[in-house]
């Protein structure tokens, strides 16, 4: 078994302004340089006050998320970068850093900058190379933009780079996709991610969507879309080494890769989670959900009182449903020992029936020694599979 | 003391639906002074939530008044408003038997319709005084001496004694009371007599148990007097007797031709009938009043809770409906589809219908109705012959011989110039002419129809092609064989027994076309495609399906929103455990409802 580690997501809520289907924990344009500063020292603050439930362990990952995290001086970056390390001063060989950056003139200025506080990798929000599609989208950014950032990521010496893609994004045609992909193919990044468009309950495209002014694709159209997708990155040697998410081989994201094995990571920031490791009264790990207001944050965090409002203490059961269905959602599948170990029997102790139905029904592999896998259909069946390993609670609470 | 019965009128209040009977109650209770100001609304004795909102009376009501008559003599004047429409028509005939005269209250601007007909029948028929009211004078639309003719023409009322009121403005009411208390006989019944009153109507409630609402026709009954039902033979000591005026009076005493409630420590429906005739061992008579017919329920539908942790409830709320409506029948019964509920009959389809409404509103339910069947009679090719009221029932169609169905008279009465559409209408469904006749501009038609046929829209279609003016009335006449089958749905090939249906061959096609393409329109995509047929017997007949789902798979799962993501999976499960599973296809409650109410559209 591998050592104890952690991996740290550090959350920056600003964006130059909020996209219309954006239900992430964002602030929307002109932040003042003044409030960036006032934030990233609360994140230290918050940094001293939760490093001790992480303490001891090797650190694995740390990303910089948003938001547009990019909009932080690369000094800022730097300071943080620092302050993390020095926060949890063992860790790994080569440590993931990744930063996601929306393309803009400032921010590919700053590449080179973020490069030297210890920045190893960009998630870059490209979305699409269409017009047409960005601007249904609403987002700030052009396609020429777009295709210089990535050209001045890889000028700025960044060889490990992903690209975010959008799809089924508002009257986004499969052609237009296609043609998204063509160029991606062509550019040669090291990972994709992507991102079927969900319309968020409170968002202005759910507004739109429920007055009928959104041409949203139907699930038949976005199927064939995820199937453009695989054809295409797979191409070029990008395998789907989770649902939504491809990598050359060995370029899978360090962090990302924590989630779905249900690994530690502390969380900093407004609207940050938390997957806190066994302990104490916890013997599955707890989660926790910091403030989603950025006032909030900063007043919790300067009055020394916690960011988080809410720590949910993880039932066996929920954390086996958990570990089921994230390790569903990757290539490698659920590792039948390994689940033994954690729980105290493999996982048709408690999920026979739900099993032998899937498997019956060809959504579900299972091998001799009991690993679990999805089939090609299963996996575009994903959430009918996963569905079936969670519990229904009576009322489902729901924000 | 007991009253005179020279002084006492028992009348009750008999119209077409909504001609005005409750409104002009109304207004001879004002005119009588029997409501304080406090207590006055419109249509006071339709007191129940549901004939409020309908606008309708359901159940009838009893009031006594006083009043004043031009001899200067006070007299007591016991009202009874009865309902209109045609399923609660067994609440006419009981209240006919209390009484000695009827209002025909006839909307002077509409004229006679069906149920004018029908219930002028039912009172010359238990001999009862007649006196014609116009009422809605007051409407510009108003035609009295149209109405006044037909009247002569088509009742064979002298037109001299016929009243003008409007209920509305009060104008004529003065008159109308007068008129009872000269024409109406009193009752003749002596309280020197061998005692006998007939329990006419009975309710519960939940305080004091069953209250009885009787009509002494003979003899007296008295507080602590020991009763005995003559038909149900219990004996029983009265408690408490009053009279409704219309707020309740306790009275020590009940005397020939007089009407009041009396409550004898009886706690179910089910120990004493309506129709019974209850005497004193003091005084007691040697034979019983003749009863009512009994009321048999003419349609059955399955009720069922949506939520099937609700079945207990709904079994208790039926037993505590069932209370105040004997003329409702309920069975236990289980659908494969829908789990388990409750076969029951009514008399008609508003009766059908305000039952539901009932059960949901006043004890929180929510429930799936099954469609509106009737009572068939099969006859198999070997054995005896006998009834179903569930399509569920029916044998293998090569078991059976033949299938009879319930066939009824119908009447219907329209304007000339609607009654091209009504017999369009009538011979849509299977109806066979049996009489025609003319009065002045207005038609009257006979239609034997198969009850199937009307009880569902049949009422509405007529109002809704003869833009209001067509009304309809009808009995029941026997059985004939049809040409019947049973129509079954199928998902991925297991039967949705919930939905089967018998239906005449011609209609199989249409109703298995609708049906399935109502349930492809709300059955999810699922991970297999799914199958929706009609058949009949082992013959499909019509086929449509649900494609296969592709692709069910959205939200990324980053960041920390593994509980989010959790949730979603959650909810999404949940809302699965709500819906019905037949076979392994998942079907919500809405593909049911949907595909139950086609039949109303
Ligand atoms: N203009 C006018 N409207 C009247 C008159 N009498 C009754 N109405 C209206 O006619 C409608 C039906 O009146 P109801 O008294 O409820 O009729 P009903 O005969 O008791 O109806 P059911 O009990 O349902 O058979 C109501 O809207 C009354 O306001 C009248 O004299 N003039
Ligand atoms: S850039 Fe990203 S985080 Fe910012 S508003 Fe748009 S979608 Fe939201
Ligand atoms: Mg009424």
């Amino acid at each position: 078994m591998s050592e104890p580690s952690v991996g740290v997501y550090v959350h920056i809520p600003f964006c130059d302004r909020v996209c219309p289907y954006c239900d992430f924990a964002v602030v929307g344009g002109g932040v003042s340089a003044d409030m960036q500063g006032r934030y990233v020292e609360a994140l230290c603050q918050e940094l001293a006050q939760r490093r001790d439930a992480f303490a001891g362990r090797r650190l694995d990952s740390l990303y910089f998320g948003g938001g547009t995290p990019s909009l932080l001086a690369t000094g800022q970056i730097a300071q943080l970068v620092r302050s993390l390390r020095e926060a949890f001063p063992e860790a790994t060989a080569d440590l993931e850093v990744t930063l996601e950056v929306n393309p803009s003139t400032l921010e590919r200025d700053r590449l080179p900058g973020f490069r030297e506080a210890g920045v190893n990798r960009l998630s870059i929000g490209i979305q699409s190379f269409d017009d047409q599609v960005l601007k249904r989208l609403g987002r700030a950014h052009l396609a020429d933009e777009g295709r210089k950032t990535l050209a001045a990521a890889r000028r700025a010496g960044f060889d490990n780079l992903s690209l975010d893609l959008l799809f089924a994004a508002p009257g986004q045609s499969l052609a237009q996709l296609e043609a998204d992909l063509q160029e991606t193919v062509a550019f040669a990044p090291e990972h994709v991610s992507t991102y079927e468009l969900v319309v968020e309950a409170g968002t202005p495209f759910a507004l739109a969507d429920r007055r009928g002014q959104l041409e949203r694709a139907d699930s038949d159209a976005a199927a064939d879309m995820v199937e453009a997708i695989d054809a295409a990155l797979g191409s070029i040697g990008l395998a789907a080494y989770e649902l939504t998410n491809y990598a050359l081989s060995g370029r899978e994201s360090a962090h990302n890769q924590r989630y779905w094995k249900r690994e530690p990571v502390l969380g900093l920031g407004v609207g940050a989670w938390s997957s806190d490791p066994a302990g104490e009264g916890a013997p599955h790990g707890a989660r926790l959900a910091n403030t989603r207001s950025l006032p909030d944050y900063l007043d919790r965090t300067q009055r020394g009182d916690p960011a988080s409002v809410s720590r949910e203490v993880l039932a066996a059961s929920t954390a086996r449903a958990e570990t089921v269905f994230l390790a569903l959602r990757t290539q490698v599948g659920l590792d039948a020992a390994r689940f033994a170990r954690g729980f105290g029997g493999p996982p048709r102790t408690w999920y026979g029936g739900e099993i032998d139905e899937l498997v019956r029904n060809g959504l579900l592999l299972e091998s001799p020694e009991g690993d679990l896998r999805v089939s090609a259909r299963g996996r575009m069946l994903m959430d009918l599979v996963c569905e079936r390993f969670v519990e229904v609670v009576d009322e489902v609470p729901f924000d | 003391m007991s009253i005179d019965p020279a002084q006492i009128r028992n009348f009750c209040i008999i119209a077409h639906i909504d001609h005005g009977k409750s409104t002009l109650a109304d207004r001879l209770l004002d005119a009588t002074h029997s409501l304080t100001d406090r207590e006055k609304k419109d249509q006071f004795l339709d007191n129940m939530d549901l004939e409020r909102e309908r606008g309708i009376t359901i159940k009838a009501r009893s009031v006594r008044m006083r009043f004043r008559a031009e001899d200067g003599k006070d007299y007591l004047l016991n009202l009874i408003d009865t309902p209109g429409h045609v399923d609660f028509s067994y609440e006419v005939s009981r209240a006919l038997a209390a009484c000695e005269g009827a209002l025909l209250v006839v909307d002077a601007a509409q004229g006679i319709e069906a149920q004018t007909l029908a219930n002028t029948y039912l009172a010359t028929e238990a001999d009862l005084e007649i006196i014609p009211v116009l009422n809605k004078l007051d409407l510009p639309a108003a035609d009295p001496e149209r109405v006044a003719r037909e009247i002569e023409d088509i009742i064979g009322l002298d037109a001299t004694g016929i009243l003008h009121v409007s209920a509305k403005t009060g104008k004529g009411v003065p008159e109308v009371l007068q008129a009872i208390v000269d024409r109406v006989p009193a009752p003749t019944g002596a309280a020197s007599s061998p005692t006998r009153a007939l329990i006419f109507d009975s309710w519960f409630d939940s305080y004091v148990g069953v209250v009885l609402l009787v009509r002494v026709m003979e003899g007296t009954l008295g507080r602590r007097d020991t009763i005995r039902f003559m038909i149900g033979k219990k004996e029983r000591e009265v408690t408490r007797l009053a009279v409704l005026e219309p707020a309740e009076r306790e009275v020590q005493e009940l005397a020939a031709g007089e009407v009041g409630i009396v409550l004898a420590g009886i706690k179910t429906l089910s120990d004493v009938k309506v129709g019974d005739t209850i005497t004193t061992l003091a005084n007691p008579a040697s034979a019983p009043l003749p009863g009512f017919r009994e009321t048999k329920p003419m349609v059955f539908s399955g009720l069922y809770p949506v939520d099937s942790e609700e079945y207990e409830d709904l079994k208790v709320s039926l037993e505590k409906l069932k209370l105040n409506d004997s003329s409702f029948v309920y069975d236990p019964e289980t659908s494969a589809a829908l789990g388990f509920g409750f076969r029951c009959g009514f008399l008609g389809f508003l009766h059908a219908e305000i039952i539901q409404e009932r059960l949901e509103r006043e004890y929180d339910l929510d429930l799936i109705t099954t469609a509106p069947t009737v009572r068939y009679r099969v006859v198999p090719k070997s054995g005896e012959p006998f009834e179903i009221e569930t399509p569920a029932a029916l044998p293998d169609a090569n078991e059976i011989d033949r299938i009879e169905e319930p066939i009824i008279r119908a009447t219907v009465h329209v304007p000339a110039e609607y009654l091209g559409a009504v017999i369009g209408l009538c011979q849509d469904r299977r109806g066979r002419q049996v009489g025609m006749t003319q009065h002045g501009t207005r038609v009257q038609v006979e239609y034997d129809l198969p009850l199937a046929e009307v009880v569902t829209d049949f009422h509405d279609k007529i109002k809704s092609v003869t833009r209001g003016y067509g009304s309809f009335d009808y009995e029941l006449r026997g059985y004939e064989a049809g040409d019947l089958v049973k129509l079954d749905i199928l998902v991925n090939g297991d039967s949705v027994d919930a939905l089967s249906l018998i239906v005449h061959r011609d209609h199989s096609y249409t109703k298995g076309n609708d049906l399935t393409r109502k349930l492809k329109e709300f059955i999810p995509r699922q991970q297999f495609q799914v199958a929706i047929q009609a058949a009949v017997g082992a013959r499909i007949i019509a086929r449509t399906s649900v494609k296969a789902l592709r692709k069910n798979v959205t939200a990324k799962c980053y960041g920390g929103d593994i509980s989010r993501k959790r949730k979603l999976l959650e909810k999404q499960k949940a809302g699965k455990k709500r819906m019905k599973r037949v076979g392994s296809v998942d079907i919500p409650q809405e593909a049911f409802l949907a595909a139950l109410r086609l039949g109303e559209e």
